[in-house]
């Protein structure tokens, strides 16, 4: 069977709907603006690609964080151990800059830098709120297995987090 | 630092400035982008193979066209040419075949576990495969070498004929060490995700390439013929090079 060629306009125009979740997923996985460059062009690439299999059985949203963390996962980069805290991007959206909150954030990804691909993973689709479910639905992992999971690093995060304060 | 504290420094993250927007460029644009997912560098190094079997395939047809009252030359261009197009297919069923199997498409556990699977059971032919490409390379290019520099085929002593036989032999063995030992990282790469994923799945996983492997048996019917083609093709030319009067 001819498979459906893909059209062009409604994928741009659903990516562009999206963009958040790509960058912030490229936030989770990459220190430094190269990188951070060549996953967004990277999940671009991969998403247009898988895009002619897409059949609508999803969300458009849930099959775009499975495309973008697949893509984040399988990336092979070289090794960075330290998140570089001045590489986060500059939020020009705030009124007001809280140097306060700027610097937990950056606490905050600087912990997640030390998780493992698949934890950064899950924890990236706990912190954007999707429901156990849908996270299910994107890892292939059992609902119980994800609460489960869940539970764990979140205490790893906090004590990562915690010696860090320290 | 509480989870609801984690959640609001997330929300912080909210709208960046600067991002571009992806309609100024084309789909066809990133397709051109170099990937660095298993997939991309995979496909990369199998398309630099079927480039590389394209241009050889020009030196062939040059061949055949230079030597075409030679019957030996005939011959082992016949062989070889019959060697690239079956590893040519077959690198090309494997790219098909990749690229649909690790469609990102899937749940993480399904992407990770059928690239695996595809690397543990398939990969081996397609790395056979491009190993082949030396052969058909020093083959075809040392013909149209003494054709261009001698304007005939010009005999060469046993002595040198193992010269060139042993570096063909190196090109061989160092492009299946390569592409083994690339292959060999990504295995580890997608064993080590699954691993993180869920330790079952990759026991899983194992099991299921394990009980696979054992109904493989057209991988190696595949692979007996594509060495006894390599042979064939040496020792061809080398009666032919040998017997050739000067």
């Amino acid at each position: 069977m001819k498979e459906k060629k893909p059209d062009k306009e409604t994928f741009i125009s659903l990516v562009n709907q999206n963009l958040g979740i790509i960058h912030k997923v490229s936030l989770t996985y990459c220190y430094n603006c190269t990188d951070r460059e060549d996953l967004v062009q990277e999940i671009f690439l991969q998403l247009w690609r898988s895009y002619g299999s897409y059949k609508g059985e999803s969300r458009f949203s849930t099959w775009l964080y499975r495309v973008a963390l697949n893509t984040a996962i399988n990336s092979i980069r070289k090794k960075k151990d330290h998140v570089i805290m001045e590489t986060l991007p500059d939020n020009r959206s705030y009124e007001v800059r809280d140097i306060e909150k700027e610097e937990q954030t950056r606490l905050l990804f600087s912990a997640i830098s030390q998780l493992n691909k698949i934890d950064k993973a899950l924890i990236f689709l706990w912190l954007e709120e999707r429901k156990y479910d849908e996270i299910s639905e994107i890892t292939g992992l059992s609902k119980t297995a994800v609460s489960v999971r869940l539970v764990r690093i979140r205490k790893k995060l906090e004590e990562i987090i915690k010696s860090m304060e320290k | 630092m509480r989870d609801d504290s984690i959640k609001n420094n997330w929300d912080n993250l909210g709208h960046f400035s600067g991002v571009s927007r992806f309609s100024r460029m084309s789909p066809e644009q990133f397709l051109k982008s170099r990937s660095n997912t298993v997939y991309g560098k995979i496909r990369s190094t199998i398309i630099t193979d079927l480039v590389l079997k394209s241009v050889f395939a020009v030196v062939i047809v040059l061949d055949i066209i230079f030597y075409s009252n030679l019957l030996p030359v005939i011959v082992v261009m016949a062989c070889l040419s019959v060697l690239l197009i079956l590893t040519y297919f077959l690198e090309v069923y494997a790219l098909r075949e990749f690229a649909r199997i690790s469609d990102p498409g899937q749940s993480s556990r399904d992407n990770l576990s059928s690239m695996l699977t595809f690397l543990q059971r398939k990969s081996l032919l397609p790395v056979i495969s491009m190993a082949a490409t030396q052969i058909i390379i020093f083959i075809s290019g040392l013909l149209l070498y003494f054709y261009i520099f001698y304007g005939y085929l010009k005999p060469i002593s046993l002595f040198s004929f193992f010269i060139f036989g042993i570096l063909c032999l190196i090109g061989v063995i160092t492009s299946l060490t390569i592409n083994l030992s690339q292959i060999n990282f990504h295995k580890k790469h997608l064993e080590v995700c699954l691993s993180d994923l869920n330790e079952n799945t990759l026991a899983m996983v194992a099991h299921n390439i394990e009980e696979k492997r054992k109904q493989d048996g057209t991988i190696k019917f595949l692979l007996g013929i594509a060495v006894i083609f390599g042979f064939i093709v040496i020792l061809v030319l080398l009666k032919a090079i040998i017997t050739l009067p000067g």
